[in-house]
């Protein structure tokens, strides 16, 4: 064979040949110095071709920024959830939402002796340190000239926490770690092997330490707890850092003072308070309580479900079975000073201000019923503590609609009020977008429907849940999308709000008219009498 | 991969955070391609950001019937597309910043090198849009001939002309206009 062209080469470098062409010119290759030659510089260019293009790349913290942005998928029911806007243990970087400020002078922990007793950790840690929960362990693991170093851990029966630094020539560097991406781990084991899943990170631009921290409120008495580090990737660079560090938990159970509340219980606007139990830990005092529908106001929402369930179908109405109801209260001492207090709503629940480290609910089994565990920052000193009821939450069935007919709202915007919410249709449009309901390539596009509403929300309004659109022949679809409430009040002192609701099924057109279903609402009644448990 | 699929099983039964793994997989990827679309890095990061929004929301509707990262950059690239051909007019240029690489060669070769990449962007910026975006696919996000075809909708042998097209038209300029690059693009 005659050497092939240099297009032809190409073509060969680039799989661009027939099948019997390709072998062709592979055989002649191989016996070709001058080919070989032009087939490498090819290849040669390919690789730099690739390599070139695959950078810029993006900032570390771009997978959070997206995060931020995304509500989760509902889940089924009986699966843990979180309820209100606490720190959430199972997330990178959650303990930064406890707000941690200054910069960290390089040294300083040292200097005043760890991490653990500056203003960089939240007050129960610091606490903690001061009561002498703190040990020093300082082991660390070294590759690629980069050292993984956990300078001290604390333990008690609420948490572990572990301070790190990551060390270049003795010199401390960025701390963040990547554990979105699962090949850098951090992981706990009890003494059965049994995983500690509850873990989060914290990591603050300028300073010279990162926090880990596993959380034990969901776990029994535990005897030796073994954290494990197993990183592959610091900063950038890929290496092996691994670490076990076993903690002795014997005397961090025995610090922990745990008084139960013998189910002290009330009911209120159909709501069931149930008192389990309080733990004083040195760095965390924990409240665990239940709150579920009285039996009279389970069978009424179960039947105010399947009702609504009828009118618009029962796939359109399935998150109303899940959770429900919540509480909010206060914590006093003996001279009525409140010390912590949460105030049961999503929104406005500022867990910085209230005293409060997190709050998590589960579902307990049964519509509405949830198991809580609200914890906060330990007092210094013993004093007696009184739980005081302010008032119940309880998601119930909505009967609420709104019609909407599309002259007259291009005419004018259409403002309806529901509960304390001021909203106004500001717009309804079809938006034109890619199907992967039918996920088989091509994707077709599809034409959803797009509602955009904007308006105020006042103090203890109730809070909408979700929406469904009947379009004018009867035909039900759900509505998806954002409801946003800022932090932010309007003229009239109302809470700005603003959603974007979508159809999630093909809609042809935007119908002449429409009504708008609110399938579930949340409403807050407070309790007048107050109801008090004393926490001691 | 049965990895991606149980990130995706998490995401949907409600740990918003396993999307970090899908996100942290395929975004260098994605912006790498799509910033020398749009040529402005700010606009790129946000158009990405959007296509992994979308790509979220779509989660439930992938059923396995082709790869995920065909799926997905089905998804996210469809809408850089046409994000991009709705901004096309009022983009800006803006040179894109070179990316720190670590110094550990002979500076000569680091110098070499930089006007090598250079010269590259220069030359992806001259090809027309069609084959700019092929041969990104390609390159940066590995897609086969088929693959690209069913992304662009371009038949699969005018896929596989136009890349060819693409690279003699990069060399030939080269070769016009010399530089570091046209070592590698020596007629014989």
């Amino acid at each position: 064979m005659n050497c092939p062209t240099i297009d032809d080469l190409s073509k060969y470098t680039e799989q661009l040949l027939r099948e019997e062409e390709h072998a062709l010119i592979q055989n002649h290759v191989h016996s070709c110095e001058g080919c070989m030659r032009v087939v490498d510089a090819f290849m040669e260019e390919k690789r730099f071709i690739k390599e070139t293009l695959k950078t810029p790349v993006l900032p570390n913290e771009f997978a959070h920024l997206v995060l931020d942005q995304l509500e989760p998928y509902k889940q089924p029911t009986q699966k843990r959830r979180k309820v209100r806007k606490p720190v959430m243990l199972s997330a990178a970087a959650a303990i930064l939402a406890l707000g941690m400020s200054a910069a960290f002078n390089p040294g300083f922990a040292e200097w005043i002796g760890g991490f653990f007793s500056t203003g960089e950790v939240d007050e129960g840690l610091r606490l903690a340190d001061e009561a002498g929960y703190t040990e020093q362990v300082n082991v660390e693991a070294t590759d690629n000239g980069i050292t993984f170093k956990v300078a001290e851990v604390l333990a008690d029966s609420s948490r572990i926490a572990l301070s790190y630094q990551i060390l270049k020539g003795g010199k401390p560097q960025d701390t963040k770690i990547e554990i979105a991406d699962s090949k850098n781990k951090f992981l706990a084991f009890d003494q059965n092997g049994r995983e500690i899943a509850e873990m989060g990170t914290g990591w603050w631009e300028g300073s010279d330490y990162g926090l880990i921290e596993f959380s034990l409120r969901e776990h029994g008495a535990l005897e030796k707890v073994t954290v494990k580090v197993e990183l592959v990737e610091i900063n950038g660079k890929e290496g092996s850092w691994q670490l076990e560090i076993p903690i002795d938990m014997t005397a961090a159970m025995s610090s922990t003072e745990r008084i139960s509340l013998k189910d002290a219980h009330t009911d209120r606007h159909g709501v069931a308070v149930t008192m389990k139990e309080v733990r004083y830990a040195p760095s965390s005092s924990d409240l665990l309580y239940e709150t579920s529908f009285t039996k009279e106001e389970q069978a009424k929402v179960k039947e105010e479900i399947q009702r609504l369930g009828q009118k618009l179908g029962k796939h359109n109405v399935g998150s109303l079975a899940s959770n429900g109801t919540a509480v909010a209260y206060h914590i006093e001492n003996d001279e009525g000073k409140v010390l912590y207090h949460n105030n049961g709503q999503k929104y406005s629940f500022k867990l910085e201000d209230s005293g409060g480290l997190q709050s998590s609910g589960r579902e307990a089994g049964g519509v509405g019923h949830m198991a809580w565990n609200d914890s906060f920052i330990p007092l210094k000193d013993r004093q007696n503590l009184t739980f005081v009821l302010d008032g119940v939450l309880k998601k119930v069935p909505s009967d609420f609609s709104v019609k909407v007919n599309m002259k007259e709202l291009k005419k004018n915007p259409l403002s309806f009020e529901y509960e304390g919410n001021h909203l106004t249709i500001k717009k309804v449009k079809a938006k034109n977008d890619y199907s992967l309901r039918k996920s088989v390539v091509p994707v077709e596009r599809e034409t959803n429907l797009v509602i955009v509403m904007e308006g105020g929300r006042e103090e203890h309004a109730s809070e909408l849940g979700s929406w469904v659109l009947v379009d004018d022949k009867g035909k039900a679809v759900p509505l998806f999308g954002s409801q946003s409430l800022l932090n932010e009040k309007d003229e009239k002192g109302r809470y700005i709000m603003k959603a974007e609701l979508r159809t999630d099924q093909q809609m042809e057109d935007i119908p002449e008219e429409f009504t708008l279903y609110l399938t579930d609402v949340t409403r807050y009644y407070e309790v007048k009498d107050k109801w008090k448990v004393p926490l001691y | 991969m049965e990895e991606e699929w149980q990130w995706i099983q998490q995401v949907l039964s409600g740990d918003k955070q396993a999307y970090a793994h899908i996100i942290n997989k395929y975004k260098n990827p994605l912006y790498a391609t799509v910033v020398r679309m749009v040529k402005n890095p700010q606009d790129a990061q946000d158009l990405v950001q959007e296509a992994f929004i979308k790509v979220y929301s779509q989660l439930g509707k992938y059923e396995r019937k082709s790869s995920f990262s065909s799926w997905l950059y089905r998804v996210a690239i469809n809408h850089c597309m046409d994000e991009f051909r709705k901004k096309h007019n009022r983009l800006q240029h803006v040179e894109m910043n070179e990316e720190k690489a670590p110094n550990t060669e002979h500076p000569e070769v680091v110098f070499l090198k930089k006007e090598k990449n250079r010269q590259l962007e220069k030359l992806i910026r001259t090809l027309p849009e069609e084959e700019r975006w092929i041969i990104l696919l390609r390159y940066v996000n590995e897609l086969s001939y088929a693959e690209i075809s069913e992304l662009t909708g371009i038949p699969v042998s005018h896929v596989r002309n136009k890349l060819h097209r693409a690279k003699k038209k990069m060399r030939e300029t080269v070769k016009r206009e010399g530089g570091y690059f046209d070592e590698l693009s020596n007629d014989r």
